[in-house]
């Protein structure tokens, strides 16, 4: 198995867009990492770029101890399963699955082997002697799934591979690829815009915005501590609620609202002030703001209400079972040890001291 | 909808109605051919004062008869002798035009290479251009080949035309791309990959090109006139032109044996035909 490193990347297309631009990551050997970022982010490029389908135009790619930069797709020793799954349509499942495996020119008594046992771990043997056309679109997921697996890869690159599934295979889909990584013990780089999908499955997860890495960490870590307000308002749903607040010492305000603030070395008058829907609680505080109601969203046990907070909107989660009655005038309090502040001219966090 | 039908109908019959009189004027006997077409009906233009022939139209034979055929298929052997012509002519154009366009289409569908787009311009406009106007220059080329009185002067042109390449190159971009990225990733060969991933996704696009080539090489007439000086190596399309002087009586079974080939595979593969044109985004 291998590790990977990717060390100032850069993709110029010829028409000087530039796509990816100073990619720096070092990826260890079976870990799982996620590239996420809204359309256009050149997350795909950068996968394709490791796949060998797109030239590197500055940098270095090392896959292993090997730098792969020329070396042609086929000798990458990789395998990619792409969003539209690319089945052949003219082959059966089972011609599809042992492609690659004919290609190394693999005896046939093994192909059938690999073929036979990685068609039991994806469930696929009733199928193997059908056509893509006569699958559903989870069969093909896994047949997809299968022609990767069955050649044994370095590295497993998936771009959105889960993007034309339907929501609730989806999910389903997703618990299998977590299983399928345990069960491989195999380094997974894979793509989506799903910042939920990118959580729930990656040890590590790099968010791009226009062909640059905004953050690169745990999950736990961009949810808890979002290096820029990209960050922040891409990972988590709800999305999390901005303020643009006035510095005064170490209280924040905007309106008629304000919250003191643990603030650290902020020379800054004014700043965006980041807080996310659970750490506000509608109930009294000795810290506490007076908000008005604007709507209140059921989503089964939880309920989102929209809060008008000093002219700005503020998200916040509660019980469904209080939020029906609640409306007009409420007492707000936002805990202050989990807010997060940002620089309102590039976006950056700004250093909070915690309460922890 | 009533009166769209009514359209269509008429419509149909006047397509329909030649086609229909050859077949059935096929099965007329000789003497009787004379004596329909050959004897002109006058009428005079009192307001012009000139007079107009015509020639009337029978549908029904009055007898019918195999005559025709009989004589066509074993009592002319020239006849045979032109068919042939005509098979040799068309068969080298059809397989090598559609193998030629089929490479070529992959190379401007797959390839990635500098100027790719200014190429296939100049494809196009060469396709665009009226077979008069290029036959001049292709008469120049094959006289400096040498081959200005063979087959070959009609074969080369028709093996290397532009049009084959586009409409193949329209249905190739119809393949997904992630087909030969796929491929690639596994290890596939330009070769492997046009073999074993192209080839058995263009059989519309092939079989539209194919009978395509066909019908026009078949029908052949103005490269013959201007290359093949020999009575006997010209192929039946030109022929046909000329039985009308001298061997009228067997016009209609002549042409429908002409016709019977490429009748037979358009009924073969029209369902290819309706989906290679579509694929090909050309209509």
């Amino acid at each position: 198995m291998a590790s990977l490193e990717l060390s100032g990347i850069n993709k110029t297309y010829d028409n000087g867009f530039v796509a990816v631009r100073d990619f720096n990551l070092a990826i260890q050997d079976k870990e799982f990492v996620v590239f996420v970022g809204p359309s256009g982010c050149g997350k795909s490029t950068t996968l394709r770029m490791i796949a060998g389908l797109e030239s590197i135009s500055a940098g270095e790619l090392y896959i292993g101890d090997e730098k792969m930069n020329d070396v042609p797709s086929a000798d990458r020793d990789i395998a990619m399963v792409f969003q539209s799954y690319a089945l052949y349509p003219h082959m059966t499942v089972y011609d599809n699955i042992a492609f690659g495996l004919h290609l190394r020119k693999v005896p046939k008594a093994e192909i059938r082997k690999k073929v036979f046992e990685v068609s039991r771990i994806l469930e696929l043997e009733e199928l193997l002697e059908r056509k893509p056309k006569a699958l559903s679109g989870g069969q093909k997921q896994r047949v997809a799934m299968g022609r990767a697996i069955v050649r044994e890869p370095k590295v497993f690159l998936m771009d959105e591979p889960l993007s034309n599934l339907d929501a609730k295979l989806r999910v389903q889909m997703r618990a299998e690829i977590a299983k399928l990584h345990k069960r491989l013990q195999a380094t997974f780089i894979y793509v989506t815009h799903d910042q939920t999908e990118a959580m729930t499955l990656g040890d590590r997860i790099v968010v791009m915005k226009d062909g640059v890495i905004m953050q690169a960490d745990t999950p736990e870590n961009l949810y808890n501590s979002p290096a820029n307000m990209f960050v922040a308002g891409f990972i988590g749903t709800p999305a999390m609620s901005f303020i643009d607040v006035e510095i005064q010492g170490n209280t924040l305000k905007w309106g008629d609202c304000e919250i003191v603030a643990p603030i650290l070395n902020v020379n800054a008058r004014v700043a965006v002030l980041g807080v996310r829907c659970e750490d506000v609680h509608i109930t009294n505080n000795m810290n506490q703001n007076y908000a008005t109601v604007e709507a209140v969203e059921m989503h089964g046990a939880d309920s989102f209400v929209t809060l008008n907070c000093g002219q700005q909107m503020l998200l916040a989660r509660m019980d469904s079972s209080r939020a029906k009655n609640i409306s007009g005038q409420v007492p707000v309090y936002i805990d202050i040890n989990k807010i997060h502040l940002f620089d309102k001219e590039n976006g950056k966090a700004i250093g909070l001291t915690k309460g922890e | 909808m009533r009166k769209n039908y009514a359209i269509l109908i008429v419509l149909s019959v006047i397509f329909i109605l030649p086609l229909l009189i050859t077949i059935t004027n096929s099965f007329m006997s000789e003497a009787e051919i004379w004596l329909n077409y050959t004897t002109k009906l006058s009428t005079f233009d009192l307001v012009g004062g000139i007079t107009q022939k015509f020639v009337k139209f029978v549908l029904i034979p009055a007898s019918v008869t195999l005559s025709q055929y009989i004589a066509v298929l074993f009592e002319q052997p020239t006849f045979i002798v032109l068919l042939m012509n005509s098979i040799k002519i068309t068969l080298p154009v059809v397989l090598g035009n559609t193998a030629v366009s089929l490479l070529c289409a992959y190379a401007f569908t797959i390839w990635k290479w500098k100027h790719k787009e200014k190429f296939f311009f100049v494809y196009i406009i060469v396709m665009l251009m009226p077979l008069q106007a290029v036959l001049v220059p292709n008469y120049i080329i094959a006289d400096w080949m040498n081959i200005k009185t063979s087959y070959l002067a009609i074969i080369l042109p028709g093996i290397f035309s532009p049009f084959g390449v586009f409409l193949l190159r329209q249905s190739m971009k119809a393949i997904p791309k992630e087909y030969f990225e796929a491929a690639k990733i596994d290890g596939a060969s330009d070769w492997y990959i046009f073999l074993h991933i192209v080839l058995p996704q263009m059989k519309s696009g092939i079989a539209a090109l194919s009978m395509l080539v066909f019908i026009e090489y078949w029908n052949l007439v103005e490269q013959v006139i201007v290359f093949i000086k020999d009575y006997y190596k010209e192929p039946l399309s030109v022929f046909l032109s000329r039985i009308a002087d001298g061997q009228i009586g067997l016009i209609f079974a002549a042409s429908c044996v002409f016709m019977f080939l490429p009748l037979w595979f358009l009924a073969m593969g029209q369902r290819n035909l309706e989906k290679g044109i579509e694929l090909s985004g050309v209509k």
